[in-house]
């Protein structure tokens, strides 16, 4: 390596001319070593992945289980018999209520969503297109909000509901929701809002439309993408919330699937079939729109990055 | 600046973005800055339940809570220590799992997309629905964690780890890691991204290992991100309750054993129906998570001057 130009202490000392005298054996032992460690790689993350997945592997295979098996000392992850009986066990009580609680369900997140996305998209405008006197204020408030203890929030929140005889009643938990998810909504929006060039409304001004017009007929349509992630996101996080479900309802014809399965788990408590069946029930909606709002935040960044 | 006159023309109509944020404005003076500032004002009252007489009782909430010994006061002492027990010991967890799960992943093999989502589940599946799978998996006969444990020879008998009254917070802490570590895990990874390759390569050719390419070059580049992350999973943990709440109470009955402050303000306010009180706890609980805070933020502050 030296030889070819031993005066010029400026060049790099390079490994390149180095290789060709052992090429041969260098090559190999790196082959191997490389190997090894994607082997050791993928044996780690296996068990990475595995750690992860075991819980959600062991609910589904339970719920698939017949009673006599599920309660049997042998421990497989896959069914040992296979069948249905749980799910039909909970479809069938009339104390899982599923029916009723998925519709309850549906309704407060539907309701909530729509309602948070009406008052946030105006929001995140504001927020990306203007300079204006308590903006800071405004946005400084929206990343304050996560350091109100919930239950504290909660107190207050089950007062004032009380009072408007709001508790017990489905619409006093749209109100909640669509108003704990404003935060994250305007700085998401906002940041999509950021990555559309604001000539788009200029242009649109100079053909005599007005902001207002140019928000909805425009910047909207643009960012489907940015609203349909966050509506996703609204709607499991409202799907999936306990305590304030838990507290603002209380008669049984109105509770929302998650307090309703762990009602069912207390009438319930011998029998984990059933109830894994519900949670296999409540979860795959959940799991389904979160990749799918997953998958709508990496491409909605990646818009915003490539703007 | 490009886009400058279209600003400027923008700022002359001062109403408009007002009327923007006036829906959100309203939502969040109604639905939180209200609720939260009532509830400190309830901290001071004698409120107990809807319809209760209010009457401004001074500071004699706290004072009962601090020194106490009937009811929700008579655990207070215990809810405080593990409520810094359980924080300390989730997001510590976290940290070391999802740390070790971003280095793995952020390497490069076959398939490992296919991991990165698969680490993503526990944050996918709704808590509550955790909260009873762990439950099962934690059940004294025929629960998958007491099998493997006796088969190790760790265990004889049942055991029921969680539901009773006086059931350990370690457990659930085990399952307030499994849950937190993915978040921890992509915010981690984000910022190993970040760094640049020719640095560790820059550390190979000078003979440093691997433990040492950690040390010295994704520690201290990775020190922003990890303060962050740590800063936030404290916060949202500090404040968590579907998994207490459902594992802990399981039974039905309240578990003292296994509560934080968040847990024991949610019973006295709305199972023991003293909402002041709860108001209290609550407002104690947060400002001991604001005290943290700013010591962090200080303690900081100070190793950056260094």
């Amino acid at each position: 390596m030296t030889t070819a130009e031993p005066t010029t202490p400026m060049r790099c000392p390079s490994r390149e001319p180095r290789q060709p005298n052992r090429s041969v054996p260098v090559f190999h032992t790196r082959q191997l070593r490389s190997a090894v460690r994607v082997g050791m790689l993928c044996m780690l993350a296996g068990f990475i992945a595995l750690v992860a997945l075991i819980p959600v592997m062991w609910m589904v295979k339970t719920s698939f289980e017949t009673p006599r098996f599920i309660r049997s000392a042998q421990i497989q992850f896959w069914p040992i018999r296979p069948t249905l009986e749980n799910y039909r066990a909970v479809l069938a009580n009339p104390h899982a209520m599923i029916a009723r609680a998925t519709a309850n369900s549906i309704i407060v997140a539907s309701a909530a969503t729509l309602l948070n996305l009406a008052i946030t998209a105006s929001a995140g405008y504001a927020m990306s297109r203007y300079d204006f006197r308590g903006k800071l204020l405004f946005g400084t408030y929206l990343l304050l909000f996560y350091m109100i203890p919930r239950t504290l929030l909660l107190i207050g929140m089950f007062v004032m509901l009380a009072h408007l005889r709001l508790v017990n009643n489905l619409m006093g938990l749209v109100l909640a929701y669509a108003t704990t998810g404003v935060s994250l909504s305007v700085w998401w929006l906002k940041g999509y809002f950021d990555s559309i060039p604001v000539e788009l409304e200029e242009q649109a001004a100079i053909d005599g439309c007005n902001r207002l017009r140019a928000l909805w007929h425009i910047i909207l349509p643009l960012s489907m993408p940015a609203v349909a992630g966050v509506g996703l996101f609204q709607f499991v996080d409202c799907w999936n919330e306990f305590m304030m479900a838990l507290t603002l309802i209380q008669s049984t014809q109105l509770r929302v699937l998650p307090v309703q399965i762990v009602y069912f788990m207390g009438i319930q408590r011998v029998e984990w079939g059933p109830v894994m069946a519900f949670s296999v029930i409540v979860a795959v909606p959940a799991i389904i729109l979160f990749s799918l709002a997953q998958r709508s935040m990496v491409t909605g960044l990646m818009a915003g990055f490539t703007k | 600046m490009k886009g400058s006159s279209v600003t400027n023309r923008l700022r002359k109509t001062v109403v408009l973005p007002y009327l923007f944020i006036l829906p959100a404005a309203l939502a969040l003076l109604a639905f939180s800055l209200y609720p939260f500032l009532s509830g400190v004002g309830y901290s001071f009252t004698s409120i107990g339940w809807i319809g209760d007489q209010v009457r401004f009782v001074g500071l004699e909430n706290y004072r009962r809570i601090l020194s106490g010994s009937v009811g929700a006061p008579k655990f207070f002492k215990q809810a405080f220590v593990q409520s810094i027990e359980w924080t300390a010991a989730v997001v510590a967890g976290q940290f070391v799992v999802g740390m070790f799960a971003a280095l793995v992943l952020n390497e490069r093999f076959p398939g490992r997309s296919v991991f990165r989502t698969a680490v993503l589940v526990p944050v996918a599946v709704p808590t509550v629905i955790i909260a009873l799978t762990w439950q099962w998996m934690y059940d004294p006969f025929y629960g998958l964690i007491n099998h493997y444990l006796k088969q190790v020879g760790l265990l004889s008998g049942p055991t029921a780890w969680v539901g009773q009254p006086n059931s350990p917070l370690w457990p659930l802490i085990v399952v307030g890691i499994w849950r937190g570590f993915p978040f921890m895990t992509v915010m981690l990874l984000s910022g190993l991204q970040g760094i640049p390759q020719e640095l560790y390569e820059a550390a190979r050719v000078d003979g440093a290992n691997a433990l040492g390419r950690f040390r010295h070059i994704t520690l201290p580049l990775m020190r922003t991100i990890i303060a962050i992350a740590v800063v936030l999973h404290v916060l949202w943990w500090w404040n968590h309750f579907d998994i207490i709440r459902v594992i802990g109470s399981g039974g039905g009955q309240f578990s003292y054993g296994a509560m934080t402050l968040p847990i024991l303000a949610w019973y006295e306010a709305f199972a023991w129906s003293h909402l002041a009180r709860g108001a209290a706890i609550s407002v104690i609980s947060m400002l001991v998570l604001l005290a943290i805070m700013i010591w962090n933020a200080r303690r900081e502050g100070r190793s950056v001057k260094l």
